[in-house]
């Protein structure tokens, strides 16, 4: 078995133990997800040593068969159970792993139903990583599905208040995206064959599906015939249905209403993982799947989608700024930051995809402390009401400054990895060089001009939060607001110490990119020519 | 005295009897009915032996009046209990065993 | 070995902060560690200076790359960064020393330090970076680590606001710088300064988006409010980073790279160098917050030296700013001990200063500020006069020269002349001294030049190669024009403390409404309508569209329930019916069980006799 079949297992296996286990001592299961992602690490580990970086193309691959079923004589439907890694799922794996590892770490502060609990999260760790590791259609698509089950659950039972109402939108949202996804994915399967073999295999296999010569002639998206449904061809149209499907995911603006709702409503652990990883499987569906599927119909939409990317920057961070409740004000920024991902994916380019895996992870790491953040206060006071703080740093200077410190780091100063990724997006967008027009300069600018508002918004309810005289409009006894503690420390320090050694090597998180990011450049540039 | 109308009140008692089994409601008179019928039974029999040269019918006779005796001490004994473990004698109200609707 | 010295003057800072940050926060001991990293730091930055001075040196590595676009790092050493590199470290060990007299009594000693750490090596970071990304990291450094300055006393809202909006505005021109950073990478393909040299001028759009940081960071108009703000900050912070350093790093950027910048641009710059001249100067006359006069005559100095740098040449400009950032950090400091013992930062309610240790330091910085003659100020604005050839450049600066020399003596008039209030009883000590004195020996011209007279004596012969500057026409007049108005100004004020026709300068000449107006009201508008957008207008479509669905569900079910198990009831109904109706002979009675058997019998036998 190899490492990623391994890394998808241990949390199943232990998730199906901890069903067989009494719900009568808490502490076991806590002990048995914390020595799940430990060996998680481990295995992730000894994968960093096996993986190449400077390699191009999947490693570490896993390849059965796993449906072959015949339709007709001569043709059959395939499906593979194929696993590997690359320069873009690598990174984003092990951000996975990590943050997983904190997730599991702050979960030790739910104390209701506890066993169901850590199944649900040991099952959502699986499958998180299971769509990242997935190459063929139809596993990925069981994956990204089943991401679904275990937060809808985590979210609607240990959510706060309007926990139901949280989980039924980001259900029916997501599952939307999902219904559009499947009917792109069931079109694709039927209009792409697997090449060197005599039957007609219809194919599930990305590396298959990215060769436009593998197109049946005359099916639905051979780009020869050109058949149009409507206004659009039918390659526009399973580009548009994969688009919003992922994009629901992303989320961009218009598709994120559930976004700050479930973030908010959900426990910390969970917001965490949401926004961290689960986000980042809307931008990986995006890159890995339907950009190079449809290169030609993404460059030809381009604009619209720097378009939405620039509204979702801006629009976020305007959210942002008029939201009154300080985990709200991150689900916004998250909106906002997402949409410098799919800036770099529209930009067309090297670089701008690059941007946009970095983002990808260092929005991970930033994210994940500031939730962690705000699940430090609601631990202590049950509210997270911006204006019922002031002066919060004089009782918490510990807090206050890895607050400061994090805010800075998603704001986009130097020297943390956000910067890195924004310079990165930013070149991308304003490159005109390479590909004219795709992205128009201004973009670049009202990009840019979303920067100044996440400054703004962090600033601020920073000020408002932390500095001036201290008080609370909240009823505190005295050692209510205590500050960080040992275990709140080491979840917190070592995120933010990853944040600056992203910012300041960012080679070593670019020489797994970079393989990826020209490998991916060439190849949509070839389908493109 | 004819035979038909030795017959004809052996029908007669019959009838009787399984209209006092059938109609009435108490237990005793049940059973008072089922010893009319005996007896209804018994004049035929004993009607029946004298039209013949071997006493067949009176043995017979004499039997059912056994049995009847019989009959009648185990019903009562029965009556009895029942009447003991559910407080009343009317079978109508002895439905242990009935479907309940 | 010079990359080592330049290293050293890099790391020592951020190590002091590092290892002060891990001491206990009210700790003794922080002022005083911070200290002995800054003064190692500065001793490599001179023996930077002797190793290499004269003698450019540039390295510089890969830092990162996608595809086969690079971006490096490095280290650019030259004159003028050597120099700005020891005048930073100068007086940033000056304003440490100091601080540990001034901020003894305060509770975050150690967040202090490790603050002014931050501070000073992110500034000698700008002065060293060799290509502009790098640099622009430590630019917003800077700007991060004079918020956290400004801020130091988080507890006083004005201070607070005053660092949130100076972070803020530097923000603005820091992302204009970015975007402008960004376009020169694409077309140049390389952001190395010393690479970019050889490529000629930049594109005007990048240039001017680099001017707009330059603006920012230098606090030029429309920018400079958030200068005279941050004066809510702690006084030797004013010193080092709103005086001598931060602000300087504006003018010092665009000395450095002023031969990629495109004509217009410079024209540009010396416009908006001029008005910020003037607009400075004259809120340093009307003022009367001590702190705040010395914040506006920065502005207006700053203006000044963006004029050298832009019309005049780059080694005049650089000088200036070397002269400014001691004498104005002087006055700092000396202004410091008076605010810090008097609690009074109204001159008109100071009174009149009679310790030595007092009246010495402020006259020679005002007077290098004026720029008397034996000064260090008299040789680099007489050279940046020397440097400017055309019309109106030249009668701007003059007009803020004069303008200088009429505030310095405002301001002199009330400290040191002022009978009217009673004298304070205030005196630096030993601590204090120390930087004071030192200070005040940098203000006399042999800091500058051998001789008094000679402009391109030892400094400015090595800033600037090609020109050799010597006391002109220009000179004498400028002096005679400054020394009469300086005793014109001085009678003046004696008689008469305000100038008349001028107010305003307390919200920064409506700028502050201005921006309120503009910038902070328009923002939060929007974002109440992003907001109103998400809960009214895409939130109610969602929610509608959950509705329709729900009442499809609704009436699906409701075909289930009375259509599709209608029929199946109804089958069971008929069923249950005939059972039951069958089940009438089945009563559980005995006696019915009879009769139907007796009939039955009845039945049977007349069927068999039939």
């Amino acid at each position: 078995m190899g490492l990623l079949s391994l890394l998808i297992l241990v949390p199943v296996v232990t998730a199906i133990i901890m069903l067989a286990l009494p719900a009568s001592r808490p502490n076991s299961f806590r002990m048995f997800s914390l020595v799940t992602v430990s060996i998680q690490l481990m295995i992730l580990g000894a994968g960093w040593f096996r993986y190449i970086p400077d390699k191009p193309g999947m490693q570490l691959t896993e390849h059965y068969p796993w449906i072959d079923v015949v339709l007709r004589p001569g043709e059959r439907v395939h499906a593979d159970y194929l696993l590997a890694v690359d320069g873009m799922s690598a990174p984003l794996i092990a951000l996975s792993v990590v943050v997983m590892f904190i997730a599991v770490l702050s979960s030790f502060k739910i104390t209701n139903k506890i066993k169901s609990y850590f199944v649900l999260l040991m099952l959502l760790d699986a499958a998180v990583i299971g769509a990242f590791t997935a190459l063929d259609l139809l596993l990925f698509f069981l994956f990204f599905e089943f991401m679904l089950l275990p937060l809808y659950f985590l979210v609607g039972m240990w959510g706060g208040s309007r926990r139901e109402y949280a989980a039924v939108k980001f259900f029916l949202y997501t599952f939307f995206g999902s219904i559009l996804i499947l009917v792109g994915i069931i079109i694709i399967h039927i209009s792409f064959r697997s090449p060197g073999s005599a039957d007609l295999i219809h194919t599930f296999n990305i590396l298959e599906l990215q060769n436009k010569s593998n197109t049946i002639v005359d099916s639905f998206l051979d780009g020869g015939r050109a058949y149009s449904w409507g206004p659009l061809t039918a390659r526009m149209w399973v580009f548009t249905l994969l688009f919003v499907g992922f994009a629901i995911k992303l989320p961009s603006v218009p598709f994120h209403t559930w976004l700050p709702d479930a973030h908010v409503e959900a426990p910390t652990p969970v917001s965490v993982v949401l926004a961290a990883l689960v986000l980042k499987v809307g931008a990986y569906g995006i890159i890995r799947f339907t950009l190079p599927i449809f290169p030609g119909e993404a460059a030809a939409s381009s604009t619209v989608l720097g378009l939405l990317a620039v509204i979702s920057i801006i629009y976020g961070a305007l959210n942002a700024m008029a939201s009154k409740d300080f985990k709200r004000l991150i689900a916004y920024s998250s909106v906002s930051h997402m949409g410098f991902v799919l800036l770099g994916v529209a930009s067309f380019n090297e670089i701008g995809l690059s941007g946009a895996v970095f983002q990808l992870v260092s929005h991970g790491i930033l994210t994940t402390l500031l939730f962690l953040l705000a699940g430090v206060l609601y631990d202590r006071t049950l509210d997270r009401t911006i204006s019922n703080y002031s002066g919060l740093s004089i009782k918490m200077p510990k807090y206050g400054a890895i607050v400061l410190v994090t805010c800075m780091a998603s704001l986009g100063l130097p020297a943390f990895s956000g910067f890195i990724a924004e310079w990165l997006v930013l070149t991308g967008a304003f490159d005109q060089t390479r590909l004219p027009d795709y992205v128009p300069q201004w973009m670049g600018f009202a990009a840019t001009f979303g920067l100044l508002l996440g400054a703004a918004y962090f600033i601020w309810t920073y000020q408002r939060m932390f500095l001036g005289p201290f008080g609370t409009k909240i009823l505190t006894t005295k050692d209510q607001l205590s500050d960080l503690d040992r275990r709140e420390i080491l979840m917190l320090v070592p995120l933010v110490l990853l944040a600056l050694l992203l910012g300041i090597f960012p080679q070593t998180l670019l020489q797994y990119i970079n393989t990826f990011a020209s490998a991916w450049s060439n190849q949509v540039s070839s389908y493109l020519n | 005295m004819s035979p038909d109308a030795l017959l004809y009140f052996a029908a007669w008692l019959f009838c009787v009897g399984i209209c006092l089994v059938i109609v009435k409601r108490n237990t005793l008179l049940m059973l008072v009915g089922t010893e009319l019928m005996l007896n209804a039974a018994n004049v035929n029999l004993v009607y029946f032996n004298s039209q013949g040269s071997q006493p067949d019918g009176a043995m017979f006779a004499v039997f059912v009046i056994v049995v009847a005796v019989c009959e009648a001490a185990v019903g009562l004994a029965i009556m009895m209990r029942a009447y003991h473990f559910y407080q009343t004698s009317l079978p109508d109200q002895i439905s242990e065993l009935r479907e309940r609707i | 070995m010079a990359i080592r010295f330049a290293l050293f003057s890099f790391m020592l800072p951020f190590a002091g902060a590092l290892i002060v940050t891990m001491l206990p926060q009210n700790s003794r001991m922080a002022g005083r560690l911070a200290t002995v990293f800054t003064g190692a730091a500065m001793l490599s930055s001179i023996l930077l200076a002797f190793q290499s001075w004269m003698n450019p040196t540039h390295i510089h590595w890969p830092w990162f790359q996608t595809g086969i676009t690079q971006w490096s790092a490095g280290i650019l050493i030259n004159t003028g960064s050597i120099l700005m590199n020891v005048l930073v470290m100068f007086i940033s060990f000056c304003v440490h020393l100091y601080s540990i007299s001034y901020m003894k009594n305060e509770r975050m000693q150690v967040s202090y330090y490790g603050r002014l750490g931050i501070f000073t090596g992110s500034m000698t970071g700008i002065v060293f970076s060799s290509s502009l990304i790098q640099l622009f990291l430590f630019w917003e450094l800077v700007s991060f680590s004079s918020f956290l300055l400004i801020g130091y006393w988080s507890e006083n809202p004005r201070a607070v606001r005053a660092a949130t909006s100076a972070f803020f505005m530097n923000q603005i021109g820091d992302l204009l710088m970015l975007s402008g950073i960004v376009l020169i990478g694409i077309d140049k393909g390389t952001l190395d300064l010393s690479e970019l040299g050889g490529q000629g001028t930049i594109a005007v759009s990048a240039g001017l988006l680099l001017l707009a940081g330059i603006m920012a960071k230098s606090a030029q108009i429309p920018f400079l409010t958030w200068l005279t703000n941050a004066m809510e900050g702690p006084t030797p912070v004013s010193a080092l980073i709103h005086a001598a350093t931060m602000v300087a790093a504006g003018i010092y950027f665009i000395i450095r790279i002023h031969l990629l910048m495109p004509a217009e641009v410079l024209l540009v710059a010396s416009l908006i160098g001029c008005i910020t001249g003037l607009v400075g100067g004259l809120g340093a006359l009307i003022s009367y917050d001590l702190k705040r006069i010395l914040a506006f005559s920065t502005i207006s100095q700053l203006g000044f030296m963006l004029i050298g740098a832009t019309a005049g040449t780059s080694g005049a400009a650089m000088l200036h700013l070397y002269t400014h950032a001691i004498f104005k950090a002087l006055l700092f400091l000396s202004a410091g001990v008076i605010i810090h013992q008097t609690h009074e930062q109204d001159i008109r309610k100071i009174g009149q200063v009679k310790s030595p240790f007092l009246t010495i330091p402020l006259l020679l910085g005002a007077a290098s500020m004026i720029g008397l003659p034996l000064t260090a100020g008299f040789i680099s604005k007489e050279t940046i006069i020397e440097s400017l050839h055309n019309g109106w450049p030249l009668w701007s600066a003059q007009a803020v020269t004069l303008l200088t020399t009429v505030y310095s003596a405002r301001l002199i008039y009330f400290l040191l002349a002022n009978s009217s209030w009673p004298t304070p009883a205030v005196k630096p000590d030993a601590l204090m001294t120390v930087p004071i004195a030192i200070l005040s020996a940098g203000c006399l011209w042999i800091s500058v030049s051998w001789s008094p007279f000679d402009f391109s004596g030892a400094l400015m012969k090595s800033l600037d190669e090609i020109h050799h500057f010597q006391p002109g026409m220009m000179t004498y007049v400028t002096l005679g024009l400054t020394i009469s108005s300086a005793a014109a100004a001085f009678l003046w004020f004696r008689r008469q403390s305000t100038v008349p026709g001028f107010s305003g300068e307390e919200d920064n000449f409506g700028l502050d409404v201005l921006y309120r107006n503009l910038g902070y009201r328009p923002l939060m508008g929007l974002s109440m309508v992003a907001y109103w957008t998400d809960h009214r207008l895409i939130n109610p479509v969602i929610h509608f569209i959950a509705y329709v669905q729900v009442a499809w569900a609704l009436f699906t079910g409701w075909i289930d329930k009375f259509v599709v198990d209608g029929i199946i009831t109804a089958i069971t109904e008929i069923i249950i019916v005939s059972g039951d109706s069958l089940r009438l002979f089945t009563r559980g009675k005995i006696q019915s069980y009879i009769l139907w058997a007796f009939l039955m019998l009845v039945i049977f036998i007349i069927w068999i006799i039939a």
